[in-house]
């Protein structure tokens, strides 16, 4: 028997069983024809399909819209599309991705669409997955490249900031150990463009005088531990000119504790050096002056004053008196004012206020201080509150001195006729003193420089103090003990300034 | 700028009045093929493809610029500026008729009427204008492209299918139909489906023609009776169609609906022509 005899399958049969799925529709989508194949994939009839459905209306709404605007047109246009894939919607409500053909064929004025389908569940999956990596890639892509963006913008930071401070950089061969140098080093070494710095040239040029130092500082930072080494030398320029350089440099080191890399930069401080020494004794000068001019203002004060206390025992009418409480009165306020001054060169050149700590009982000493004050400030009444034992250990001549000056700039700043309350207290953890005023409060603003020399509060007069020291005597006496004083104020508590002092050390003996 | 060469402009035919095809979302000037040829016996005729569109220049395309219509309309504009003649009557598909809206409110000189096939100014659904479509269905529009990725760029040739009966397709389309980078392909899709035209719809003041399929799953007819009731004075005229592009699939009845409108415009005033 010849295979031409063998019984095959009719053309009817193999449309039908196909290995693909196979359509007829009309122009509008109509579906005619359905072969079996197609029929199984989406779980439905012929009879459910042929002259009842539309190809389109068996795709999911972005399907059918990708139809629209793109299948139609394209198949009327060319006559056909391929490789199309679309969702189509199972009779069980699931989607089946399929991979579709179509042919648009036109005979006796009759159109129609022959569509060929493959299953593409598997290549649908894997497509899928393709299309997630390459977003993966593309948004990794678009990572590195911000990186890189923010990385270049960093260094043209870097480098402007770099030549706006007049920095040049240098570092160390991690495989030689060599220093290498940016070629604008050689402006460092009075050279008058850049050029390259070879590092026998850099070394010989270092002011002999410091070139151990020098040396011993670039080992330490070789090898240190922190972060960042810093150290000064001098320079001796080509041009006969010395600059004084500042150096800094760190090592970075892997697990073994080999270099892997050495950063640092160079700096001309000749100017800043020059300029900072000029201003320093400037500022010494001016203190000393200060210090000088008071301790012989004393003199002179001292002798109008007594001359006053002889005046007052000879006969005087009344008008006399008055002007001789007067003469007393500016006396004593000169006499504070001198005696703040040289607290304040004390404090600004001395290294602080100097303080005898001895056991006192705090409570009187404060009572005693507020009385006096009160005798002073008669417009406004005082008011001492105490707590705890009173026993402390500290100065008690510049206690009196703190609630002096802390009652005198509540007087100045507070509301007359307002009560003002000096509270001492003690406990096992060491003492605090305070003093309060109802009033308007003090700018925020002012808060932080309240305890600096020369600052005072917003538009205040005060007859009693003609220069801001007060505040800044209270702070050098708190530090003198080992204490800190803190300000609060609001319009509606006023203003407390609180010095706390720091409970005595066992075997504390006079400070000095 | 060159904005011929940008817009890939086809200009044909002679006649007092330009008449300027757009095309919408998914193909490009390609598909006036049917329409536009018989107008220029009678007619200048300008066709052009949207940037990122058919043989747009890809270089003029950047994502941050064409993030909104507006984008395009500005081209629009100066297209008709550079390369057409008024007085202008322009023809819009789809999308194309929302950016030509757009360019007549940004300059409005530049348009004398509008006519639009299958428009709609919101496809989401949203108060009284039923758009038809959800923010999940244009997700899975985007899924679809997503998923005919190569579809976009590469050539469908119907040589490798072959369409016996219609060879002289075959020639000069086997090249370039509809191309698009799948990249623009979505973000066109998504600054397309998700726009709305609404409020600029209202203030449209000129001769307009709607046509409308008397089946399209994108635009329905309740969505162009809603554009007809929006611009005042428009004419609206449902053709005899099946699907999204009655220019191509009912060519013949776009045509006489054309005809009868553009009868109803003034005709122009005669300048002579250098």
């Amino acid at each position: 028997m010849s295979p031409d005899d063998e019984p095959l399958p009719d053309a009817q049969a193999l449309y039908e069983t196909a290995a693909c799925g196979l359509l007829l529709t009309a122009a509008d989508g109509t579906i005619r024809r359905a072969n079996a194949t197609f029929c199984g994939w989406i779980g439905r009839d012929a009879d459910e399909l042929v002259g009842r459905r539309r190809l389109q209306d068996l795709l999911t709404i972005g399907g059918r819209i990708f139809h629209e605007t793109r299948w139609a047109p394209l198949l009327t246009m060319q006559g056909a599309v391929s490789e199309i894939k679309l969702d189509i919607l199972h009779r069980d409500g699931r989607t089946v991705p399929l991979l579709m053909n179509a042919l648009r064929r036109e005979q006796r004025g009759q159109a129609w669409v022959e569509v060929a389908v493959m299953a593409a569940v598997d290549r649908d999956k894997y497509e899928r997955e393709l299309l997630v990596s390459r977003r993966q890639a593309e948004q990794l892509l678009d990572e590195s490249r911000q990186q890189q963006q923010a990385l270049s913008l960093a260094q043209a930071r870097l480098r402007l900031a770099l030549e706006s401070a007049g920095l040049c950089v240098w570092g160390v061969d991690p495989h030689n150990g060599e220093r290498h140098f940016d070629d604008k080093v050689a402006m460092l070494l009075g050279h008058p463009a850049p050029a390259p710095v070879p590092p026998q040239a850099f070394v010989a040029a270092i002011a002999p005088a410091d070139r151990d130092a020098e040396a011993q500082a670039f080992a330490l930072s070789l090898s240190s531990a922190t972060p960042v080494q810093r150290w000064d030398f001098r320079l001796d320029g080509v041009d006969g000119r010395q600059r004084t350089i500042s150096a800094s440099g760190r090592a970075v080191r892997d697990e073994h504790g080999s270099l892997v890399q050495y950063v640092g930069v160079l700096q001309d401080i000749t100017g800043m050096a020059r300029e900072r020494t000029q201003a320093e004794a400037r500022a010494r000068f001016a203190e000393q002056t200060i210090g000088i001019v008071s301790h012989d203002l004393r003199n002179p004060l001292s002798v109008i004053q007594m001359s006053g206390v002889l005046l007052g025992r000879g006969e005087l009418n009344a008008n006399q008196r008055q002007v001789l409480a007067r003469i007393g009165l500016s006396t004593e306020r000169a006499k504070r004012l001198i005696a703040d001054l040289l607290d304040f060169t004390a404090a600004r050149l001395g290294g602080g206020l100097k303080v005898v700590k001895r056991p006192i009982d705090l409570h009187a000493v404060v009572a005693d201080a507020v009385e006096e004050l009160q005798l002073m400030f008669p417009g406004h009444p005082l008011q001492h509150r105490s707590e705890g034992s009173g026993q402390a250990a500290a100065d008690g001549d510049r206690l009196v001195q703190l609630v002096g000056n802390l009652v005198a700039n509540a007087v100045a700043y507070g509301t007359p006729g307002q009560p003002i309350v000096v509270a001492s207290q003690t406990a096992p953890g060491g003492f605090t003193l305070a003093v309060h005023n109802q009033g308007a409060p003090i700018p925020q603003d002012l808060l932080p420089l309240l305890f600096e020399p020369m600052t005072r509060g917003d538009g205040a007069v005060n007859p009693g103090r003609s220069v801001g020291l007060g505040l800044f005597i209270v702070r050098e006496i708190v530090r003198a003990h080992g204490g800190e004083v803190a300000v609060s104020s609001s319009a509606a508590s006023g203003t407390v300034v609180t010095a706390r002092f720091a409970p005595p050390r066992p075997g504390d003996g006079p400070a000095g | 700028m060159d904005v011929r060469r940008r817009n890939s402009v086809q200009l044909s035919g002679d006649g007092q009045v330009s008449l300027v095809f757009a095309h919408g979302f998914g193909c490009d000037q390609n598909m006036w093929r049917l329409l536009a040829p018989r107008y220029a016996q009678r007619f200048r005729v300008l066709l052009f493809d949207q940037v990122g569109n058919g043989r747009s220049d890809p270089a003029a395309y950047g994502p941050g610029r064409y993030a909104s219509l507006q984008a395009y309309a500005e081209d629009l504009v100066e297209v008709v500026q550079a390369c057409a003649d008024a007085p202008v009557v322009f023809v819009g598909h789809s999308v194309g008729a929302m950016i030509g809206l757009l360019a007549h409110l940004q300059a409005p000189q530049c348009f004398a009427a509008h006519v639009m096939i299958g428009p709609s100014p919101c496809y989401i659904d949203d108060g009284d204008c039923v758009g038809g479509f959800s923010r999940a269905d244009i997700d899975s529009l985007l899924e679809t492209l997503e998923a005919n990725h190569l579809g976009w760029s590469r050539t469908m040739a119907p040589a490798i299918m072959g369409a016996p009966d219609q060879p002289e397709l075959g020639v000069d389309l086997s090249n370039s139909f509809c191309q698009t980078r799948p990249e623009v392909a979505r973000q066109f899709a998504r600054v397309t489906f998700l726009s709305d035209q609404r409020a600029e719809l209202a203030r449209l003041d000129a001769p307009t023609l709607v046509i409308q399929s008397s089946d399209d799953f994108i635009a329905s007819q309740a969505v162009g009776r809603y554009v007809h009731r929006q611009v005042a004075g428009s004419v609206l005229r449902v053709v005899d169609n099946v699907g999204h592009c009655p220019h191509l699939s009912a060519p013949d009845a776009c045509a006489s609906a054309i005809d009868a409108f553009l009868a109803t415009l003034p005709s122009p005033h005669h300048e002579p022509r250098r």
